[in-house]
């Protein structure tokens, strides 16, 4: 007896019969015009440009960060500006290494686990992700799920702040695609939550975060 | 089987409110005008190899459907989610039922999918006492009004804010203005306990990679991600013809579906769905849907459009349904691509009355990211239906037909060609009333009915010579 329902084998009777082919014929590859080459890079100054301008065309905000004072400031702007007091990080070594957690402990701001609750998480002002890959073409970040980066981190907060590695920057989404294909689940984020369905009249903050950032944070330390 | 009801496009339009069609056309130009900018951005070029590029792919993919099926069920099993088979809408209904018993699922938070539609999925659950909510804002909206999508990527379109604002008061029982920005954050507190509470999430899929098995969901308000991510149970409904070779490819399809859906370069939120993961839904199921599409495949002249990714272009740039709106189709395919996949998945007595709500301009196949050659596939559509296909009986009378086949008698015989031409102005003339024909006999009087046709300004043979004369003697005209 076949391993199959035989629901799956009527639907594949009907495919090989409509196409006339058989099950042991192997796939032929893709024709080239079937391919388009990948976006070539700029200079990395104009891809950091680059990633600012298309951030902000999404209604969100971007920054170039080059050295750990930059950061601290741009950190306590964003926690008085945007009213934080609770915020979750993702468990990626690069807030360790920036003392993340400790500049906002000492700025008032509590530190939920991404491990709790998702109401605890609901509830949460602030998210801040790392980025694994960022696409200046289109200010597009990729954030790989783990379990200590969780896919509702950067969703359920009102305010997300994706922090992005300069090097993590790649020309197009075939590049970035290569590192991340064979994850369980990951996903682009670019703006924020957004939509027009209500007489084409764009609304941030539909169902995710109503305010999003960007830092691109050169290697410092 | 069932036999669906006819559907009268014609009876339909007569429906119609000004106030929708104007509706309808302000957020068709919007889209338009927004795509034509990042198109220009992308390089018109470049623009149309991404397109060869999107059809040669799809079109690939549809070739070899039966092996990258397997493919994307191999690698979804070993990434521990679960591959369901459907033919049709009541094998799937009988599926989710199964699934949502097994774990005594009361309420279920729905990410808009045009597939669910089709197969009616929402009123199958609700007949079991499960609560459905559609999480994407207009078609919470749509869901709420009981009324039926009009767009396939803004459902709501036809609704004005004030009607909108009248519906939450009514439904919702809370005081706003028909502010968009009030009416979204009411939405939003709404949805946000249900997917919080929720026992189920269902979602359809814009794309299913077959390298890895990889479900993609391209979405804009995170609803979509929501139902993916905090329910403990996730199932994905999906056609069979939703399948991508490989990476590569998705790169290509996501490039050209958010710039023909509402001109943006990418859509706000992109998710990659392997399986099952740690921290994410315990399980994870796929549901791979025929419903008709395998005997598209088996017509050659019809199968291209299988590679339809459901972007809408076609509908904001198509004449006919700018001057009718979507509810005039009748179905969950509106505009022109749905004037094909209509028939083709209901069959052509039952819809292939849409086949002829076209003019045949050509907009929609210029305009397809994948190059669907829509108006070709129509004429093939209008071919089955006049001869009778395998499908359905045919749909258009004898007369007609009797009437079709006298014309070409007519028009291939120069001479009688021009006798009748003369006889037709002779005869037009006794009926003209300054610049129009109030009224034609039957069976004309279909058109002079709803609107004034133009009369002849003169003999176009008895024009065109003393043209050629003046300019033989030099006279401009």
């Amino acid at each position: 007896m076949s391993k199959y329902s035989p629901t799956r084998e009527k639907i594949f009777a009907a495919l090989r019969s409509a196409l006339g082919s058989s099950a042991a014929s192997t796939i032929p590859p893709l024709p080239d015009s079937a391919r388009f080459s990948p976006r070539n890079a700029e200079t990395p100054d104009l891809e950091v440009e680059r990633m600012i301008r298309e951030v902000e065309r999404l209604s969100g905000r971007a920054l170039n960060i080059r050295s750990q004072d930059e950061f601290v400031r741009a950190l306590e702007a964003l926690i008085r500006d945007e009213g934080v007091r609770t915020a979750v990080l993702s468990g990626h070594p690069f807030h360790e290494s920036h003392g993340v957690t400790e500049l906002l402990k000492r700025s008032g701001v509590d530190i939920v686990s991404p491990e709790s609750d998702r109401r605890r998480l609901a509830d949460c002002d602030l998210g801040i992700t790392v980025a694994d890959a960022a696409l200046p073409e289109t200010g597009t970040s990729l954030l790989r799920t783990t379990k200590g980066q969780p896919d509702v981190l950067s969703l359920l907060p009102r305010i997300h702040l994706v922090l992005v590695p300069r090097e993590a920057l790649k020309a197009d989404m075939q590049q970035a695609f290569a590192a991340a294909k064979n994850d369980r689940h990951f996903v682009l984020v670019s703006g924020c939550s957004r939509t027009a369905d209500i007489e084409k009249v764009l609304t941030l903050g539909v169902h995710g975060p109503k305010s999003f950032h960007v830092w691109i944070c050169s290697q410092f330390n | 089987m069932e036999k669906t009801a006819k559907i009268d496009f014609r009876g339909n339009t007569r429906s119609m409110s000004p106030a929708m069609v104007a509706a309808t056309q302000k957020s068709a130009r919007t889209a338009l005008v927004k795509r034509a900018e990042v198109v220009r951005e992308f390089g018109e070029e470049s623009w149309q190899k991404l397109r060869r590029a999107g059809h040669d792919l799809r079109m690939h993919a549809m070739m070899n459907l039966d092996r990258y099926l397997a493919m994307a069920e191999e690698k979804v099993v070993a990434a521990g989610g679960q591959v369901h088979w459907a033919r049709d809408a009541e094998e799937v209904h009988s599926i989710v039922l199964d699934i949502a018993s097994r774990h005594g699922v009361r309420n279920i938070v729905k990410v808009k999918s045009m597939v669910t539609e089709e197969i009616e999925l929402n009123h199958a659950l609700q007949n079991r006492g499960i609560s459905v909510y559609e999480t994407d804002l207009g078609e919470f909206i749509v869901q709420m009004a009981g009324q039926r999508p009009s767009h396939i990527t803004a459902p709501a379109l036809h609704m004005t804010k004030e009607e909108i604002a009248d519906l939450f008061r009514e439904k919702l029982k809370v005081e706003t203005t028909p502010d968009p920005g009030m009416l979204t954050e009411i939405a939003r507190k709404v949805l946000r306990e249900e997917f919080l509470s929720a026992g189920m999430g269902i979602s359809g899929g814009n794309f299913l990679i077959a390298e890895t098995g990889t479900l993609v969901l391209v979405t804009n308000e995170g609803n979509g991600r929501m139902c993916t991510s905090l329910p403990p149970v996730h199932i994905a409904i999906v056609g069979i013809e939703k399948i991508l070779p490989d990476w590569e490819s998705a790169a290509v399809m996501l490039k050209l579906l958010a710039r023909s859906v509402s001109g943006s370069k990418i859509t706000a939120y992109n998710t990659f769905i392997t399986g099952v993961r740690e921290g994410g839904p315990k399980e994870f199921h796929l549901v791979l849907l025929d419903n008709g599409r395998s005997r598209i495949l088996a017509d050659e002249k019809a199968r291209e459009a299988l590679a339809c990714i459901r972007c809408g272009a076609c509908m904001n740039i198509c004449p006919v349904y700018n001057q009718v709106g979507g509810h005039a189709y009748g179905a969950v395919y509106p505009g022109p691509i749905g004037s094909i996949l209509t028939p083709l998945l209901l069959g052509t007595g039952a819809a292939g009355g849409l086949t002829f709500a076209s003019t045949l301009c050509g907009a929609c196949s210029e305009i397809c990211p994948v190059m669907i050659p829509i108006t070709e596939i129509l004429l093939h559509l209008r071919r089955r239906c006049v001869e009778g296909d395998d499908v359905e009986s045919p749909s258009v009378s004898g007369k007609i037909r009797t009437a079709a086949r006298a014309g070409r008698y007519v028009m291939e015989s120069p001479l009688l060609y021009r006798v009748a031409a003369r006889l037709g102005n002779v005869l037009l003339e006794n009926r003209r009333d300054g610049d129009w024909i109030k009224s034609m006999p039957a069976p004309l009087d279909r058109w002079t009915m709803s609107r004034p046709f133009p009369a002849p300004e003169g003999d176009f043979r008895a024009w065109w010579k003393s043209r050629k004369k003046k300019k033989e003697t030099g006279v401009n005209e």
